[in-house]
């Protein structure tokens, strides 16, 4: 079994070995290896573009992430009290956003959003009082967290709700009995139970967020993303500047993790 | 003495169905009671209405003299024992002992918690195990954690929803007679659920049996066995044979009872007896170890109600009992048990064998026959 | 008991609206602006011109072979996936030091943090002339041809969806600890009875889980450009 997943971890780091390898490549092309320098890193380093794609793409993912885990699992817990024809229509509605394409939902973003902000911008502007600049409705940061959430939050849902369908409910009962109340029975019974669900689904917003293109680069607007200004420069034609970018950010998570790893290595022991 | 916790006409419908109808309970202080039914009786509602998890539909539940319908379960003095334990299973053997003591308010402090916990693990003979995690023990093991964990707070009564039932049968003899230890060592009144009458004898002060929802009898086991208040329980309490008929004649001395099969049977009058008079529908209630059974009939005593020949069918090896199933003609079928003691100083019946089968006028049990 | 179940209901409904609204306005009001698009005409200067047609509609069968690629690439690859999956996230929820966890969950999801589209050159280069054929070669082998084919495709897709399908089945099977299955020995149960009993019960109700996310994406997915073929066409470009 071990060895299986040590299969499995090698077959999820391959490509990421050759993406390694090729940002240290002289050359300037990405499928051909001519010597090794670092010079795409000061490349992507220098780039202010970079940095700022960077910057936004991991605001976005951070607040996808917490935005889903916390409305995931408040919505996971009040679907789980719940019955009959809105439990359907809710169950509905989560596997209809997650399996709804992505290109599908960034254009259909777009065009609802574009809409109906064309209609709403110059009513703005006409309801709000004189010499008082009006707010100007546009896609950018807001647009992208709102569409990233639609798919993660309802990920995070169907996990969290896995994970309350097999909770004992007895334990509740329990934990009332010892003179736990309400409150403290759902932190230190339910929540316990279940933050595994939520921290899964925390980092798989995180991941689709941060990774995702297609529908950033429909409703984005002005604020680029990572993915986004990867795409754009590719359009360019590639060099090892996006491998280094690659790199960089792999590194930087590693070091984080094996940081976060050493910090609580005393924790969850016994 | 007030009483411990009782139950005021509690009823408890879910829908149109009736867990318990107009129940009528008061449990002493530091007593063990059983409540002892088969499922759907009432009995884990009965419960759990103690422990707050439901609420009587009608009626009062009180808590030492106090009506506690409006308190919630975490404010009520009890505690409980599930039937699957019920244990946390990401907190560890201590923080799962200790997680009563630390829901108070003013929070006791670490020291008195660390304390406490060693001596409940203790007490249910698991000291030096609570770092480990629940997962590592086995079902017995489990089953004292929960007791532990229940038995923390002190609570004014002990809740026991079938605990046992988990277990296989000879660590349940165990956990048995260790329940019972436990329960005179704490001082706690216990009230256990269960549907195991061995388990309710063997262990209770008072036994409460229920059915469809209502309570039908409560008393000492020995009262219950003994005096029975209808055919339901003495059925459940031990077997016994039953015989339906008509009183006969009745004088200061003695009671006939006409048996349906044509079989006639003489009773000592007692106090029992007084409560039918001649042409009452009864029900006579024998149980098989009351049955005497010989090979030669002069051996019977003079006092008997009756005797009849009757052909052994099957013989049952007990341990130091055998029970027989016989047949007579007029009877039907019946049991009857003998004890080793008979066997060996004669030798074993057989199966076709036939013999006399008679039971003394002053051991039969008389109760209110069928409508 | 009444006044209890009238605020258990207003916390449900605090607790859902959040929801309630991004279901409303990301995705029942996208759907239905995109829906009447779909019947509209194309303005002269491109985009949304008003009316009523099927114009749009008549140019379906000219994308056939699209839809056809997404029906049989997204069962094949959801159950690939699952295939490669499942023990892996068996392993990691039940068999893995409690202290090593989590890191090995989320080395599972930190190649997703690279981009989709160097991780996509990567399997380009991998399964192209200089990777895995050049490396059979050198071996002895004869040179098979790997990129532009289904099996690309479907190493695309089971290594997109992976996190996606390991994540919900570790959620579920961390869950059953060992605690139940423990539980059922003492009653006296076989332990590999015990063992294929829970486990599958828990593979039916919650696996379940873990396909949907799974699979639907795939769905959709194929057949935006298709994984490996798609970089390709762009590198060509």
């Amino acid at each position: 079994m071990r060895i299986y997943a040590v299969f499995v971890y090698l077959f999820l780091y391959a490509p990421i070995g050759i993406i390694v390898l090729f940002s240290f490549n002289a050359g300037r092309h990405a499928s051909e290896l001519r010597g090794l320098s670092v010079q795409w890193y000061g490349k992507a380093l220098s780039n202010p573009f970079v940095g700022d794609a960077f910057v936004t793409s991991l605001e976005v993912a951070l607040i996808v992430a917490i935005l889903s885990s916390l409305l995931g699992t408040a919505a996971a817990l009040a679907l789980q009290r719940l019955k009959g024809s809105v439990r359907i229509f809710f169950d509905g509605l989560i596997y209809v956003s997650v399996m709804i394409p992505g290109i599908v939902i960034g254009i259909a973003t777009l065009v609802a959003l574009v809409t109906v902000f064309d209609f709403l911008n110059p009513w703005l502007a006409s309801v709000w009082p004189e010499g008082v600049k009006p707010p100007q409705l546009h896609l950018g940061y807001t647009s992208v967290i709102a569409a990233h959430t639609l798919f993660t939050m309802s990920l995070v849902i169907i996990m969290v709700r896995a994970r309350i369908a097999g909770m004992d409910r007895t334990l509740i009962e329990a934990s009332m009995d010892l003179y736990a109340t309400p409150w403290r029975t759902f932190y230190q019974v339910t929540l316990a139970q279940i933050y595994p669900a939520i921290l899964a689904g925390f980092l798989l917003s995180f991941t689709f967020s941060f990774d995702d293109f297609i529908i950033s680069f429909f409703v984005a607007g002005s604020n680029t993303t990572l993915p986004v200004y990867i795409f754009s420069s590719i359009r360019r034609g590639i060099t090892p500047e996006v491998n280094a970018i690659g790199t960089m950010v792999l590194v930087g998570s590693l070091t984080l993790l094996m940081t976060a790893q050493y910090l609580m290595r005393d924790r969850g022991k016994h | 003495m007030v009483a411990v916790t009782s139950f005021r006409n509690v009823s408890k419908y879910y829908g149109d169905v009736t867990a318990a109808h107009n129940l009528n309970l008061d449990v002493t202080p530091g007593e063990f009671l059983s409540l002892l039914g088969p499922s759907g009786c009432g009995k884990t509602t009965s419960l759990r209405m103690i422990a707050g998890f439901d609420q009587p539909s009608a009626g009062e539940v009180f808590l030492e003299g106090e009506c506690v319908n409006n308190v919630p379960a975490y404010r009520r003095p009890v505690n409980m024992v599930f039937q699957q334990y019920a244990l946390f299973p990401h907190l560890n053997v201590m923080d799962n002992v200790a997680y009563g003591l630390r829901q108070l308010s003013p929070k006791p402090l670490a020291k008195e918690i660390d304390n406490r916990v060693s001596e409940m693990l203790e007490l249910v003979q698991l000291a030096s195990f609570n770092q480990r995690r629940i997962w590592e023990f086995s079902g017995g093991q489990q089953q004292r954690v929960a007791l532990a964990r229940s038995l923390i707070n002190k609570p004014k009564v002990l809740l026991l929803d079938e605990p046992l039932a988990a277990l296989d049968r000879k660590l349940r003899r165990e956990m048995q007679i260790e329940l019972q230890n436990l329960q005179r060592n704490v001082g706690i009144t216990f009230i256990l659920v269960t549907h195991d009458q061995e388990e309710a004898l063997s262990m209770s002060d008072r036994v409460c049996i229920m059915q469809d929802g209502e309570i039908v009898q409560i008393g000492s086991p020995l009262d219950l066995y003994d005096r029975p208040k209808n055919r339901y329980v003495a059925d459940f309490v031990g077997k016994s044979n039953f015989f339906e008929g008509v009183v006969g004649q009745m004088n200061k001395e003695g009671v006939d009872i006409k048996l349906d099969c044509g079989v006639s049977v003489e009773l000592i009058a007692n106090a029992n007896t007084n409560d039918y008079k001649v042409g009452d529908r009864v029900c006579i209630s024998v149980r098989p170890e009351q049955l005497t059974m010989v090979r030669d009939e002069n051996l019977l005593s003079k006092n008997i109600a009756i005797k009849v020949r009757a052909r052994v069918m099957n013989r049952i090896f007990l341990g130091e009992q055998t029970e027989y199933l016989l047949h007579n003609e007029q009877l039907g079928e019946f049991l009857a048990l003998s004890s080793r003691r008979n066997e060996l100083s004669e030798r074993p019946f057989e199966t076709n064998e036939i013999v006399f089968v008679a039971w003394s006028r002053d051991t039969v049990l008389i109760l209110d026959g069928d409508e | 008991m009444r006044e209890q179940s009238n605020s258990n209901r207003w916390l449900t409904v605090v607790l859902l609206a959040p929801t309630t609204l991004w279901f409303l306005f990301m995705l029942i009001m996208p759907l239905i602006v995109i829906l009447i698009f779909s019947f509209g005409e194309r303005a002269a200067v491109g985009g949304y011109g008003g009316g009523f047609t099927f114009a749009q509609y008549a140019n379906l069968p000219a994308r056939l072979k699209a839809f056809q690629n997404t029906m049989t690439y997204a069962p094949v690859g959801t159950l690939l996936s699952l295939l490669v999956a499942y023990p892996l996230a068996y392993y990691l929820a039940l068999k893995v030091d409690r202290r090593y966890k989590l890191i090995l969950l989320v080395l599972v999801i930190v190649p997703f943090w690279t981009s989709l589209l160097i991780r996509t050159y990567a399997w380009i280069y991998i399964l192209g002339g200089r990777g895995i054929p050049a490396m059979l070669e050198w071996l002895g082998f004869e040179a098979v041809r790997l990129i532009n084919t289904p099996g690309a495709v479907l190493v695309g897709i089971v290594y997109g969806y992976l996190p996606l399908m390991v994540f919900p089945i570790y959620v579920s099977l961390e869950k059953l600890d060992k605690s139940l299955l423990e539980a059922s020995n003492d009653l006296g149960g076989n332990p590999y009875r015990t063992f294929f009993a829970s486990h599958l019960a828990s593979l039916n109700a919650r696996c379940g889980h873990g396909l949907y996310a799974g699979f639907y994406p795939v769905d959709g997915r194929v057949s935006d450009p298709g994984f490996s073929g798609w970089g390709e066409s762009i590198l060509h470009r």
